[in-house]
């Protein structure tokens, strides 16, 4: 890690840390918090790794990475890894400036009326649709991606949104577009759903990871803490053992995520298997990482009231985000077997063409 | 907010230098025109059990061996990294390498740690040459994971050592030049791991008495080796007298990280891959996406650890965490090979069937060598402070 990574860790850490807490997460939970992402905001820390041209903050999608593991880690509950990674890259891909609040991006490609004057549709599971200021509409187009802009207060009577959660309280609304007027398109060559959807699984993973780093925390703490037998839980083999396990997990996730950051900024690996790769080991790992964590703390990590279950919950909800690892197991198997024969080395592992 | 675990397991981020991507493809070149030629067929394990000294002589005269050490001693002053591209384009081929395994991985950078000028200068060009290969003599019959309790003994005499005791689980002793030996050469009442020292053996020496173990596939690579009052001059120390114990937990870090210690099935992960893409079924692309998605992990952890020992950094706890999870990963790839293929479909593929019978049957050796699983999550757990 560069130094200057190290420093924006930090303050990312700061300002996280302050909303982290049992109480505050649970006050934002079934709704958001817009102190938090004015807060972040505020720290230019919404649009990282888009060029500051366009708004952004000029950083690498290594940097961006890192403060979405970081939201991860403090459960933040705003639009973080959706906005910035998502929202604000296909505003940028399009040209757009960035706007200001949050971006939610919505696909609309199987909607009546696209191409006619007014387009009308359902689009479910929408993250944080509700806190949105604009909406990043995009459409797979012959040859690209169609992307435009929607400005949710301009088009409010267009616009409905209907609250939903996720299991850890997550706004996942549905969104439903009432004859509403054609944004102004641009097409952005060689870009295809899939590359979103592929981005969508990387910005889960790192979230994904973040929980976890805070779920082997919580474990170390506790486990030498608590007495049992007359002795810390931390003295015990089987526990020893289980936290190795966790470590584990926990490393070969994280490393599955770098590798996609590293395959993305086209250093080495495919991206196009790197970035599902990740999703896949991200969530296999959330299933050791969250049965180990709740076994080692007992009763106590199955209460509201300790802090455990804000990582927990979050990690059983993000793994069925984006592709669960068997839906991603088959998009990354099927992109495998594509690349032709005696390719799994040259190509596939090391990404070579 | 505690961030210790972040923290320890923090690893650099990485970019191969341009020297390591030419040296790959020459490699490559390599390995491809000797398949081509019939000098070698891929076989799982190959770097444990593929012992061919013209094939190892051969990548020493390409200059791929002791590739990080000095030009003095025969190397070729080249980074850590480039020669993690030689070994993972070695194990990708599942090319014979056993011969110089050893002395390239963990006997020559033992020299270059804490061996005299006149070793050096002695051993590592034969090494680098891929001549002169070295074995460990480090378990016994009564000590296996708990290498304190070992009781190969060498004592004083007149200008050296004389050794007495067995080794045992020693790859190639029958056919290796020299072998390292862990013994005690003193006892102390309060350190369990003090009073070890390393003494080189060789192997034709009097009173060396080497006896073969057949494993599970029927093959001859391990050995016991008995040492019956052999006589060790004063000048085959290595090291310190005494400091064996930190000496030989160097080695095993090195050991441990490699990439072949998720690579030893490779070559299974290959036919089987091929042979989904020959007749793709659900069940069989999803268990490629699987492995791939792991493989893909592993070898990131493999690769930043070597850009770390590269920094000079000693990430022995995230080495330990490659082994485990690495010897966990290639053994699910025999284990998912039979979940997609029926054993009469297997049949129909010989090569997709050979390579699976020699990893369920080379399989149970992965958790145990290098450390137990067991033993390296108290390693694991010991470095995240409890």
């Amino acid at each position: 890690m560069t130094g200057e990574q190290e420093l924006l860790e930090q303050a990312v850490n700061d300002v996280l840390g302050e909303h982290s807490d049992v109480g505050s997460v649970e006050a934002s939970e079934g709704t958001w918090s817009a102190t938090l992402w004015e807060e972040f905001s505020s720290l230019g820390l919404t649009s990282i790794d888009v060029a500051e041209a366009l708004g952004g903050g000029g950083g690498t999608l290594a940097d961006a990475i890192s403060v979405v593991r970081l939201a991860g880690y403090h459960s933040a509950c705003a639009p973080i890894a959706e906005s910035s990674l998502i929202g604000a890259w296909l505003a940028a891909a399009a040209g757009h400036m960035i706007p200001a609040g949050p971006l939610a991006a919505l696909e609309v490609s199987a909607l009546a009326g696209i191409g006619a004057e007014r387009m009308s549709g359902v689009i479910p599971i929408v993250p944080w649709a509700r806190a949105a200021s604009h909406f990043v509409v995009y459409a797979e187009r012959p040859g690209g991606l169609a992307i435009g802009l929607v400005d949710v207060d301009e088009t409010a009577e267009h616009l409905e949104i209907e609250h939903g959660t996720n299991m850890a309280g997550e706004p996942r609304d549905t969104v439903r577009l009432l004859e509403l007027p054609q944004p102004r398109w641009s097409t952005v060559t060689g870009l295809r759903v899939a590359d979103v959807q592929d981005r969508a699984a990387l910005a889960r993973s790192a979230l994904m990871v973040g929980a976890m780093e805070r779920v082997l925390d919580l474990s170390l703490s506790y486990v030498k803490e608590r007495v049992q037998f007359g002795r810390p839980l931390a003295r015990l083999q089987v526990v020893r053992h289980y936290l190795a396990s966790m470590a584990g997990e926990v490393v070969c996730a994280r490393a599955a995520v770098d590798a996609a950051v590293t395959a993305v900024a086209g250093r080495g690996g495919d991206a196009s298997l790197a970035q599902p790769a990740a999703k896949i080991r991200a969530g296999s790992s959330a299933g050791v990482v969250t049965t180990l964590g709740h076994q080692v703390h007992g009763a106590i990590g199955f209460t509201k009231e300790y802090s455990l279950n804000l990582s927990t919950r979050r990690l059983w909800a993000w793994r069925d985000e984006d592709g669960t690892e068997a839906e991603l197991a088959v998009r990354l198997g099927s992109r495998v077997i594509e690349t032709g024969p005696n390719a799994l080395w040259s190509r596939v592992i090391l990404g070579e063409h | 907010m505690n961030h210790g675990v972040s923290a320890l397991l923090n690893l650099p981020d990485i970019d191969l230098p341009a020297a390591a991507v030419q040296l790959r493809s020459e490699v490559r070149e390599f390995l491809t025109a000797e398949r081509a030629k019939g000098t070698f067929i891929p076989h799982c394990d190959a770097w444990h059990t593929g012992f061919d000294p013209a094939f190892s002589a051969a990548l020493g005269e390409r200059g791929w061996l002791g590739i990080s050490w000095p030009t003095k001693y025969g190397g070729h002053q080249r980074s850590v990294l480039e020669r993690f591209v030689v070994t993972e384009e070695l194990l990708a081929a599942g090319a014979p390498v056993a011969a110089h395994w050893v002395s390239d991985r963990q006997s020559g950078p033992g020299f270059l740690r804490f061996g005299t000028e006149e070793q050096r200068q002695r051993f590592l060009p034969g090494m680098a040459a891929g001549e002169i290969y070295f074995a460990l003599g480090i378990s016994e019959p009564e000590a296996g994971s708990d290498l304190s309790s070992l009781v190969t003994r060498a004592r004083r005499a007149d200008g050296g050592w004389i050794l007495n005791g067995t080794k045992t689980w020693t790859s190639h002793a029958h056919q290796c030049h020299f072998i390292t030996v862990l013994c005690r050469t003193s006892q102390s009442q309060d350190d369990r791991h003090a009073g070890f020292s390393q003494l080189i053996v060789d192997l034709t020496s009097p009173g060396v008495i080497v006896r073969p173990i057949r494993i599970l596939d029927n093959s001859h690579h391990f050995n016991e080796v008995m040492f019956d009052n052999v006589f060790v001059p004063d000048d085959l120390l290595l090291g310190e007298e005494g400091a064996g114990w930190s000496q030989i937990s160097a080695e095993l870090a090195l050991e441990r990280s490699g990439p072949e210690r998720f690579m030893s099935n490779f070559p299974l992960l290959e036919e089987l891959v091929a042979a989904v893409a020959a007749a793709p079924t659900p069940q069989g692309v999803q268990a490629v996406g699987e492995l791939v998605a792991d493989f893909i992990a592993l070898r990131r952890m493999s690769l930043t650890i070597a850009t770390a020992i590269e920094a000079g950094e000693n990430p022995s706890i995230p080495a330990a965490l490659v082994k485990d999870t690495g010897t966990r990963f290639e053994q699910r790839v025999p284990e998912v090979t039979r979940a997609v293929f029926s054993p009469v479909q297997r049949a129909q593929n010989p090569s997709l069937a050979a390579r699976y019978e020699e990893a369920v049957l080379l399989n149970p050796g992965g958790k145990f060598r290098g450390g137990t699983n067991e033993v390296l999550r108290g390693i694991v757990a010991k470095g995240l402070g409890l």
